[in-house]
């Protein structure tokens, strides 16, 4: 379409309408104008998961003449039954912004410029090789993202670990996913959720902690309105620290003080027992207490390391132990009354309902994050609800392939994609399947994806190829990291679909084909594994990244570990990748069964999804003599932790009084380089703002729409004020987008993160408002 | 930018004259079916004032019978480029 | 007022009609249509049931059906609340700048055909948070503020509205795009032979309730029906037909 102004729109617009009314009056009237009259080739719809959250919506693209032309919901999805979101409806319009990148780019002399792709994958290939030669293995890496296909991820675990012998693969899930993982680990003994969405259709009693599901995943809150329209007796309870359209649409909206959800969960865990709500016999036959080191800083320190360890423990000392958490004396430092504390102790503890928590990064970014995923764990395990229809602990992922490529592939420092790198079992069937030498795998981690960037800018790591994320923007204490990747002698290799802050800093920029380009699987948050098949050429040159991944490995020595062809690998790399889950406990789909259906569940056995794990009703794992089995612990128990609330990293005071909130909305994805590439996404939420409570406003001074100045211990920025808009930060906190990169919230944020999960808290830092007065900028 | 889109009806015998009459009005695009006694018209003026006259001056040709608004639009709120909520 | 989107009706004449003309035979029908709806409207009374029976609390200790297994949704839609579409105010009502949006009003709204289309009309703050949206939108009717018929929502009980339909602030773009919107399905789908019914050429997801957007003021006049007192649409009206034919299998005891 060529580009017309507004009025040549209207007017086109005015002219089509008018042509529409006179055929109403005579039917058959032609025009002679060609577009007035075009008639349109056959449509195809295929199916392929959407694009952007975790929550995995199958959606039907439909093409036609080698174009994507419009999205409907799939309504043979499990997922979302055929709705979606605004995001999901305008997905394929990402395709088609102006500046997709076609073609691959070397700087040089300072300037990016276009070389063929093959050049720039030799370039790349060569680099990496070198730095091999003059800094050792290690200094090499690969940093990728929840939004790789399993083949993408699997490439590059292969080609890093098995190949060039180095732990030094990261994802950006660490941003977001790790503390549920670590909690998982640390709790079951085994990572991903026992439950599945269909736990909502299940449920009488919905809490979310920390989270704004009507913004952030909006089609499963739509799945709890729907539950809740359908059973009026349902009840929603909001968990937060700001007042969302969550809130409103909720039945009862607690605001707790930022950190305090630490104090609040003991304080539940306290009114049931002291209720004597606790189920007796599932703690006695299923549960065990552990406790874990206290005090555990915050990451701050350059090279700094922690290794929890667990100590068992036993009821008695944990009743001791929530003696603490009295609900009068949470009450004071949350700021949650009593009553309240008492109310939701009532709503997990009666046991005639069904209780589902959900929640995502209020709990995962979190310097307590592993912490609050065992407590939250803690209270479904001491009412036994838990891995049984409608009652689920539900940790939602933010990204369409966290769970299926970071998580189960293991795209991550420490992981393999069966089994942790420090376990022997796991480095020799690696090894085995990958047909490399035993010894060829590391046994020791090496950076998380902060200690990775640390590293980078120490000169560690000198090479980082960076597949579909997008650091420079998402990285917090950003300024650190981004000059860090700026400084001389540092090889930044970036596959991307458009130009961002990251390709700004890159020295090799290679065109990525994008989705449904390529043929693909993701997996979502429950389980599930969806796959798509290449539905459109990509522009230019663009090449996948499983490709890329496979052509530069070709180049530096390792094309024996993919003797496979462009036409077959995503089969293949999905045949052998499955070998390393050919246990009944996490078994996956055939690659027929997947292109079949929309998405399958995985473990897989003998033809079935299993919905419910640990549930011997369910999980042909589980041994029936148990009934439930949490066969992730060689005790066959889930463990309940003994974890204590623990201050912020850092915490407002008199010259940093506010408390800073960082996060999404619902119109853009994370750093927004897609959405706002969809025109009605950008033109509705055209750019970021900091939310300001309206008392806090007043006494300011400040007005709605007006610019402010935030100011942290990192840096500062100017931004525009919303008072009372969509959200409503309580006093003394305030709340900034991140995914404007033009506005950098994340020169200000603080990396400080879970010692256990490495993963970050964007959710707390201390921030000083200031007027600046109007007009200026 | 008031921009509006008709259907005109002409009097019969009178589709050609009026097409001409019509062509002839710096801020009117017309567009005659090939096969019906029907004529397209979009009008496009500055202001709303504007937009008044024009469309007294079209309803005023004596080949007109019938004038149909099928679009209108002003375009008012949505060139608020600030980005804030009106 | 504050900026709605103004425009004019499709129906209204601007200059009298001296004789019988096109224009004034969709006058004639739509008067017809409102001595349909008005006869029509003391049967509503009689046929719309009884308010939903709260089937209450219950608990689920085993897997019981989930709620996707209510009746199915396509069948249902059309019979919704079967006269509703009707309760705005009638089409003649007298208004001199009535928006009755056409379909180039529905494509301005969309970036496909099929897609959630955006709020044209400004939005309070408060309702970015309450999602407050049903007094207009539930039912539909005319706005005075707005100087519009309200379209009615095909799908009510969806109620996170902002999920899918968002509101623009501003026209400008961060990138330009190559997007092309396409039409379809083809406008004026007409019957499989000529005269007869014309197919449903769009998926019936969260459309079910036909008269939402076929019925009443606030259609658009090109797809509204001429019979909306023939309320069991798909009746007659069925999808559009693929481009597979019948092809009989083979005789019993034939084939492999």
């Amino acid at each position: 379409m060529t580009v017309i102004d507004r009025r040549d729109f209207l007017r086109r617009t005015a002219l089509a309408s008018a042509a529409a009314a006179a055929a109403t009056l005579v039917p058959g009237a032609t025009f002679g104008v060609e577009w007035l009259e075009a008639q349109q080739g056959p449509i195809s719809w295929k199916k392929a998961p959407c694009r952007f959250c975790g929550t995995g919506c199958g959606l039907l693209i439909g093409i036609s003449e080698g174009r994507a032309i419009g999205v409907q919901g799939d309504p043979d999805s499990p997922v979302n039954k055929g709705l979606c979101c605004v995001k999901g409806y305008h997905s394929v319009q990402a395709l088609y912004g102006r500046d997709r990148i076609r073609r691959a780019m070397v700087r040089r002399n300072g300037r990016l410029v276009e070389v063929p792709l093959s050049e720039a994958l030799d370039v790349v290939a060569e680099r990496l090789q070198a730095t091999i030669r003059d800094h050792g293995k290690d200094a090499v890496a690969m940093y990728g993202s929840g939004q790789w296909t399993i083949p993408d991820g699997y490439a590059a675990l292969k080609l890093f670990k098995g190949g060039i012998g180095t732990n030094n693969v990261e994802a950006n899930a660490r941003l977001c996913m790790a503390s549920a993982v670590t909690g998982f680990m640390t709790s079951f003994g085994l990572d991903e959720p026992m439950g599945c969405y269909e736990d909502i259709d299940h449920a009488d009693v919905f809490v979310l902690w920390g989270n704004n599901m009507a913004e952030m995943h909006p089609v499963l809150f739509s799945r709890i309105l729907e539950r809740k329209r359908l059973h009026p007796d349902v009840r929603i309870i909001d968990l937060a620290t700001r007042t969302t359209r969550t809130s409103y649409a909720s039945d009862r909206s607690v605001l707790f003080q930022p950190q305090t959800d630490l104090a609040l969960a003991n304080a539940i865990c306290h009114e049931i027992i002291r209720n004597h709500w606790i189920d007796d016999s599932f703690v006695r036959e299923h549960v065990s207490f552990k406790k874990g080191k206290t005090d555990i800083g915050y990451g701050l320190e350059e090279r700094f390391s922690f290794a929890d360890e667990a100590r068992d423990a036993d009821f008695d000392e944990y009743v001791e132990f929530l003696d603490d958490y009295t609900s009068d004396l949470v009450a004071e430092i949350s700021g949650v009354p009593a009553d309240e504390i008492r109310y939701l102790a009532s709503l997990y503890g009666d046991p005639a309902k069904n209780v589902v928590s959900f929640w995502c990064m209020g709990v995962n970014q979190h310097v307590r994050g592993t912490w609050m995923n065992n407590l939250i764990y803690n209270i479904h395990l001491l009412v036994g609800k838990i891995s049984k229809p409608g009652n689920s602990p539900f940790s939602l992922t933010g990204q369409p392939s966290a769970c299926g490529t970071v998580r189960e592939v293991g795209t991550l420092t420490h992981k393999l994609p069966h089994g942790a790198v420090t376990s022997e079992d796991a480095r020799k069937m690696a090894a085995e399947i990958w047909q490399v030498p035993e010894d060829r795998i590391p046994d020791k981690p090496t950076y998380d994806t902060v200690q990775m960037f640390r590293a980078l800018d120490r000169g560690d790591i000198r090479f980082v190829w960076i597949q579909v994320t997008n650091p420079m923007v998402s990285l917090p204490k950003l300024a650190r990291y981004r000059e860090g990747a700026l400084k001389e002698d540092r090889f930044v290799v970036v596959s991307d679909v458009y130009p961002t802050p990251t390709t700004d800093v890159a020295d090799v920029v290679l065109p990525s084909a994008m989705w449904i380009e390529r043929e693909g699987m993701f997996g979502n948050s429950e389980r599930r594994t969806q796959h798509w098949e290449k539905m459109l050429e990509p522009p230019g040159e663009a090449m996948s990244d499983t490709w890329q991944i496979i052509e530069v490995a070709r180049r530096a020595g390792h094309a024996a570990l993919f003797p496979w062809t462009e036409e077959n690998h995503i089969e293949e790399i999905w045949r052998e990748y499955t070998r390393f889950h050919d246990e009944p406990d996490h078994r996956m789909a055939s690659y027929e069964d997947l292109r079949a259906r929309p998405g399958v569940m995985w473990p897989y056995v003998n033809g079935r999804e299993t919905r419910w794990r640990y549930n011997a009703a369910h999980d042909p794992v589980a041994d029936p003599d148990l009934g439930f089995d949490f066969y992730g612990h060689p005790d066959h128990r889930a463990w309940i932790w003994l974890r204590p609330y623990e201050e912020a990293a850092e915490v407002p005071d008199d010259e940093y009084p506010f408390w800073l909130c960082t996060g999404r909305v619902l119109e853009h994805w994370h750093t927004g380089s897609l959405t706002r590439r969809i025109p009605v996404l950008h033109r509705a939420m055209p750019k970021a703002y900091v939310e300001i409570a309206s008392e806090d406003a007043r006494e300011l001074g400040i007005v709605n729409g007006e610019q402010v100045r935030l100011v942290t211990r990192r840096g500062s920025m100017l931004i525009e004020a919303r008072v009372d808009y969509r959200g409503q930060p309580a006093r003394g906190q305030v709340f900034v987008p991140f995914f404007d990169e033009a506005l950098l919230v994340n020169d200000l944020t603080l990396d400080a993160y879970c010692p256990i999960s490495k993963q970050p808290d964007y959710k707390k830092c201390a921030v000083r408002v200031e007027r600046v007065g109007r007009g200026s900028s | 930018m008031p921009v509006c889109g008709y259907v005109v009806v002409p009097r019969p015998g009178e589709k050609e004259r009026l097409r001409a009459a019509l062509a002839r009005i710096h801020e009117c695009e017309v567009v005659p079916a090939e096969n019906a006694e029907i004529l397209l018209l979009v009008t496009s003026a500055d202001t709303t004032r504007e937009d008044e006259r024009l469309r007294r001056q079209v309803e005023e040709l004596p080949g007109v019978q019938a004038l149909l608004l099928t679009f209108g639009e002003v375009d008012p709120d949505m060139t608020n480029e600030a980005g804030v909520l009106p | 007022m504050r900026g709605a989107r103004r425009a004019r009706g499709a129906g209204e004449l601007v200059k009298g009609v001296n004789r019988p003309s096109p224009a004034g035979s969709l006058f004639r029908r739509v008067g017809l249509i409102l001595l349909a709806v008005l006869a029509m409207i003391q049967v509503t009374v009689l046929l719309r049931p009884g308010p939903e029976d709260g089937d209450g609390f219950r608990t689920v200790s085993t897997v019981q059906e989930p709620d996707a297994r209510l009746p199915i949704a396509s069948e249902l839609g059309p019979f919704r609340d079967l006269f509703g579409a009707f309760s705005a105010v009638p089409l003649g009502e007298k208004s001199p700048h009535v928006v009755v949006p056409t379909r180039a009003d529905r494509r301005s709204r969309r970036a496909f055909e099929g897609a959630p289309p955006f709020i044209p009309h400004p939005l309070e703050p408060e309702t970015e948070r309450t999602q407050d949206c049903a007094p207009c939108h539930e039912f539909g009717g005319y706005n005075p503020l707005l100087r519009t018929y309200a379209p009615r929502a095909p799908h009510p009980e969806k109620t996170n509205c902002l999920q899918c339909h968002v509101r623009p602030v501003t026209t400008g773009i961060f990138v330009e795009s190559d997007w092309v919107y396409v039409d379809w399905p083809p406008y004026g789908a007409g019957g499989v032979i000529e005269g007869s019914p014309p197919t449903v050429p769009h998926s019936l997801q969260m459309r079910e309730h036909c008269l939402a957007c076929h019925g009443g003021a606030a259609a658009a006049p090109d797809i509204r029906t001429p019979h909306p007192e023939r309320f069991n649409c798909r009746q007659c009206h069925v999808p559009a037909p693929g481009n597979d034919e019948f092809v009989r299998p083979s005789p019993v005891g034939e084939g492999r």
